[in-house]
């Protein structure tokens, strides 16, 4: 849930943000293994 | 700086009571529990380093079996990193970072109500090892293969819990980052805002950056032991040295998470105790930026005494002192910030020029061991202890405890009792000093460290350290008591407690309204 309290455009860009981090975050975890394999 | 604030008073259909706290999206009512929470890890964790100081008075043991002492060692450290000194960074990131940056919430409220739980819950099974057949953890807070391969019952729920806090710290990483990129007030510009907005928005990379590395690392500690991969034996082709690079390449980056956010604690207590602007704002910016980077090209410092070609032991070494340049900018900065300042000398002041003298000896002490040579003889004994508890206790714990003081009067509307601020800072400063000095001449003298015996040459300095260890940990409850004095009542605090406060913190009442900057506040 992303804070209502902020305009329509905020959000997009919050919800774009979250998603690239996320990327990054699953990017290093799986690569840490894909490495080794 | 000037701003408008608009606050709105508390609504009536939130929920009360212990509900109000489980479900609450509110970055102030996370904060403080974040807070809490971290308190009540320290005196955990500091129970288990009395249990270590009660063993090492005295030569010979006396108090606790050796396999339990190691288990106290394991779980001090990771109590103390996880459970007390990151919470606290997070929730005074959680509290302030809103009021800070004009914004009504921190952008994901649910996400970070879900961050928070997700500790007590980590902390829980983590702390249930010790009752497991076997004990808990024994072999180190870095969980070295093969030895924690070792560990009994209590190893798959150690892994466990050390993902949970991990996926708690990741969450709430991405959230601070967020919020800062996304929620700051119109006309609030990156190098406007204040610096430990600054340093919370790198330690923030920081996190996401390693935690996934700890993460795989001990996923794969698992699958070593359950699934029958061999990633760290060396029996099956793996290489348990590979463990090893893989922890430090998060270890060392973690030891500045443990610190970027106590520099930006610093840098805004000392201009306001100073009456002065702080001196270098964009080179601090810079050197906190540089020191992220190099964080990330010096973990094999940890590992000189593993072996690795000389090309490795030289750029390791000269990478890992080159952090010692934006270190010194910031120290510099901090003096030249005081220079002719009209300095008073209140507690959170006090924790934080304390912080400036003895991190600044930590941190020589690292200059120290990053010598390849000398880190021979210096690797794995007491003077490693006495380096990184200098860095991290009066360093991280010293900048979090005057950051309490400096923002109690907004959080809970009272000024503290200033005389017993005085005691807790003055007793704290003599006794950690008495706790933590002698170590280096142990450590100097060839005391090992995670040993629950010794030989007696070495008793006399273990003496005078268990003594500073118990008086330490018996001034912290001055701080206790000085915390509940302070949030039962006491004298009322205006909304800019400190006449050289500058900050959008300061512009709403004390204590800050549940609702703050509804309407985002100008900045010109």
């Amino acid at each position: 849930m992303i804070n209502r309290e902020v305009g329509r455009r905020t959000r997009r860009n919050i919800r774009w943000t979250v998603f690239l981090l996320v990327l990054v975050v699953l990017g290093i975890y799986l690569g840490v293994f894909l490495d080794r394999l | 700086m000037t701003a408008t604030t608009q606050d709105h008073a508390h609504h009536a259909d939130e929920p009360t009571g212990f509900k109000r706290w489980l479900v609450t999206t509110n970055h102030k009512d996370i904060g403080s529990m974040y807070l809490l929470f971290s308190l009540a890890m320290f005196l955990v964790g500091g129970a288990m380093a009395l249990v270590i100081r009660a063993e090492l008075f005295q030569p010979g043991l006396q108090v606790v079996d050796p396999y339990f002492f190691n288990q106290m060692t394991t779980m001090h450290a990771l109590v103390m990193i996880f459970g007390a000194v990151m919470p606290a960074f997070t929730g005074l990131a959680n509290w302030m970072i809103p009021l800070m940056v004009g914004a009504p919430d921190m952008a994901l409220p649910r996400m970070n109500n879900w961050s928070f739980w997700l500790l007590p819950f980590g902390f829980a099974i983590l702390l249930s090892t010790l009752f497991m057949p076997g004990g808990g953890p024994a072999g180190g807070w870095t969980m070295y293969p093969p030895l924690m391969l070792q560990t009994g019952t209590a190893f798959p729920f150690v892994i466990f819990a050390i993902h949970v806090l991990g996926i708690s710290s990741i969450m709430g990483s991405i959230n601070v980052i967020a919020t800062i990129l996304n929620m700051r007030a119109p006309g609030m510009t990156l190098m406007k805002m204040p610096l430990f907005v600054w340093t919370w928005l790198i330690t923030a990379y920081l996190m996401i950056a390693v935690m996934p590395v700890l993460a795989g690392a001990i996923t794969m500690l698992l699958t070593d032991q359950y699934f029958g991969t061999s990633f760290f034996s060396a029996a099956g082709g793996g290489d348990p040295v590979l463990y090893q690079h893989i922890f430090w390449f998060f270890g060392h980056p973690e030891v500045y998470i443990l610190i970027l956010p106590a520099f930006g604690i610093i840098s805004t207590i000392i201009p306001a105790f100073a009456r002065k602007p702080l001196f270098g704002y964009s080179s601090m910016v810079y050197a906190t930026a540089s020191i992220a980077f190099l964080s990330f090209i010096v973990w094999a410092h940890h590992m000189f005494t593993v072996g690795m070609p000389l090309a490795g032991q030289l750029f390791f070494m000269y990478a890992t002192m080159l952090i010692a340049v934006p270190t010194g900018v910031k120290v510099f900065n901090w003096v030249a910030t005081m220079w002719r300042g009209a300095m008073t000398f209140e507690t959170p002041m006090l924790f934080a020029l304390a912080f400036v003298f003895l991190f600044t000896i930590g941190g020589f002490s690292g200059l120290m061991l990053a010598i390849a040579p000398a880190d021979f003889q210096y690797h794995d004994t007491y003077f490693v202890v006495a380096h990184f508890h200098y860095v991290l206790v009066t360093g991280a714990v010293f900048a979090i405890l005057a950051a309490a003081y400096y923002w109690l009067p907004k959080w809970t509307g009272h000024m503290y009792s200033e005389r017993l601020g005085q005691w807790h800072f003055w007793l704290s400063v003599i006794f950690v000093n008495v706790l933590f000095f002698p170590q280096h001449f142990l450590g100097l003298a060839g005391m090992p460290r995670r040993i629950p015996d010794y030989s007696v040459q070495f008793a006399d300095w273990n003496m005078v350290s268990s003594i500073g260890g118990f008086g330490f940990g018996f001034a912290q409850l001055i701080f206790v008591w000085l915390l509940y004095k302070c949030i039962r009542g006491g004298e009322k605090a205006e909304a800019r407690a400190w006449e050289g406060a500058e900050g959008l913190e300061w512009e709403v009442p004390s204590p800050a309204p549940h609702h703050t900057f509804d309407t985002p506040p100008v900045i010109r």
